[in-house]
């Protein structure tokens, strides 16, 4: 049995490793809770032992211990379903909500970081096996484990990184002005805004942009609902939205112009600089439920071809 | 569970009597001036939690969104 501890620990020491890695780089999708971290850390341990293990069950034999793998993927289900759970939870208590697609984006994302671990811990063992059988020197065959452990978590790490709205559109600083009551950002119409001294804090306080898409498919994403919140919501909170509860005209808007596409926002800071507002923008990730690839489709194809023509 | 109302025009404060009929779900409130509309306005949709919205002829509706 002892010999088994030559697959085990390296598994589970590259798949918790993973886990571990993958949480310092989640900052902008989840406040740095103490206490989430410790319950992520220890899901992902578990996650990386379950991998870990596999090969050595085979080794001996004990096929039905593969099917504890399917349990695992049941208990990570749950781990979605918590985060959904919790972040819907407060929700009500965002100043701009994330939203609901950001949230179920959020949510497969840490159900995704727990599939990494056992991927992580399983290749990681099922290497130093195949080394050991091909009677390599058992350290060397542990250091190619983990190493080929390392470069498959760098690989899914990269695979699973989602786009930014940087990647499919330009970010423009924009205009704010006021028709009597109607609040415009270059010209599209937001809302209408009442009573003068709003108004007024609309002028001093107020930012704009323009989002312009890159292309069609970008014009698609854009134009989901859960993208744009998820867009408000990052601006707000980095940059401080400047409003209270009993405020609901200064919400960030984001509305689409009808004629191209481009998104127009607006939002209230307490000390307004474009330049950050631009950036919080163009680092808003870009979630997987907004994703559409109109491009691809022989429709999307035939439109492209007959707008060259003209 | 929470049951909360949206999009719905809460109050009515107007100058204009004949702009506005008597009825409905939300009140209406009259007022003599302009600085008086804009007052009573933000009062009112201070404690409703509402957006006062300028609908013109010297009406504003304080809508819950």
């Amino acid at each position: 049995m002892n010999k088994h501890y030559v697959l085990i620990v390296p598994g589970l020491i590259m798949g918790t490793f993973a886990r571990v890695h993958m949480m310092k780089s989640d900052y902008r999708q989840y406040p740095t809770y103490p206490r989430g971290y410790l319950s992520h850390f220890t899901l992902g341990f578990i996650a990386a032992g379950l991998g870990a293990v596999a090969v050595p069950a085979l080794i001996e034999k004990e096929f039905t211990a593969i099917t504890f793998l399917a349990l695992a993927a049941q208990q990570f289900r749950e781990v979605r379903n918590m985060e959904r759970e919790s972040l819907d939870n407060i929700e009500i208590t965002e100043m701009v909500p994330r939203g609901t697609a950001y949230i179920e984006d959020i949510a497969k994302t840490f159900e995704a970081r727990n599939y990494m671990a056992i991927i992580t811990a399983l290749v990681t063992s099922t290497i130093i096996h195949v080394f050991i059988i091909l009677k390599i020197n058992m350290h060397m065959s542990i250091f190619l484990g983990m190493f080929v452990g390392l470069a498959v978590h760098i690989f899914i790490k990269r695979m699973i990184h989602g786009e930014e709205i940087s990647d499919i559109a330009d970010v423009k600083e924009a205009k704010i002005s006021f028709d009597g009551p109607i609040l415009k950002v270059n010209g599209i119409v937001i809302t209408n805004i009442g009573l003068q001294t709003q108004r007024d804090i609309f002028l001093s306080n107020g930012l704009a942009v323009e989002i312009i898409p890159k292309d069609e498919n970008a014009v698609m994403y854009l134009s989901n609902m859960g993208q744009r919140q998820a867009i408000q919501h990052n601006a707000a909170n980095q940059l401080g939205v400047r409003r209270d509860f009993d405020e609901p005209e200064f919400t960030p808007v984001a509305k689409r112009d009808p004629e191209n596409g481009n998104i127009v926002m607006v939002i209230t800071i307490m000390k307004p600089n474009i330049d950050a507002l631009i950036e919080a923008v163009k680092g808003t990730p870009l979630l997987e439920t907004s994703k559409r690839k109109p491009l691809d489709s022989v429709v999307g194809l035939r439109l492209m071809k007959n707008r060259k023509k003209v | 569970m929470q049951i909360e109302l949206g999009d719905l025009i809460v109050a009515i404060i107007t100058m204009n009597k004949d702009a506005v009929g008597t009825g409905g779900t939300a009140p209406v409130f009259y007022v003599g001036n302009n600085e008086h509309l804009g007052e009573l306005s933000e009062k009112i949709s201070k404690i409703l939690d509402g957006v006062v919205h300028d609908i013109g002829m010297g009406t504003y509706i304080i809508v819950k969104h």
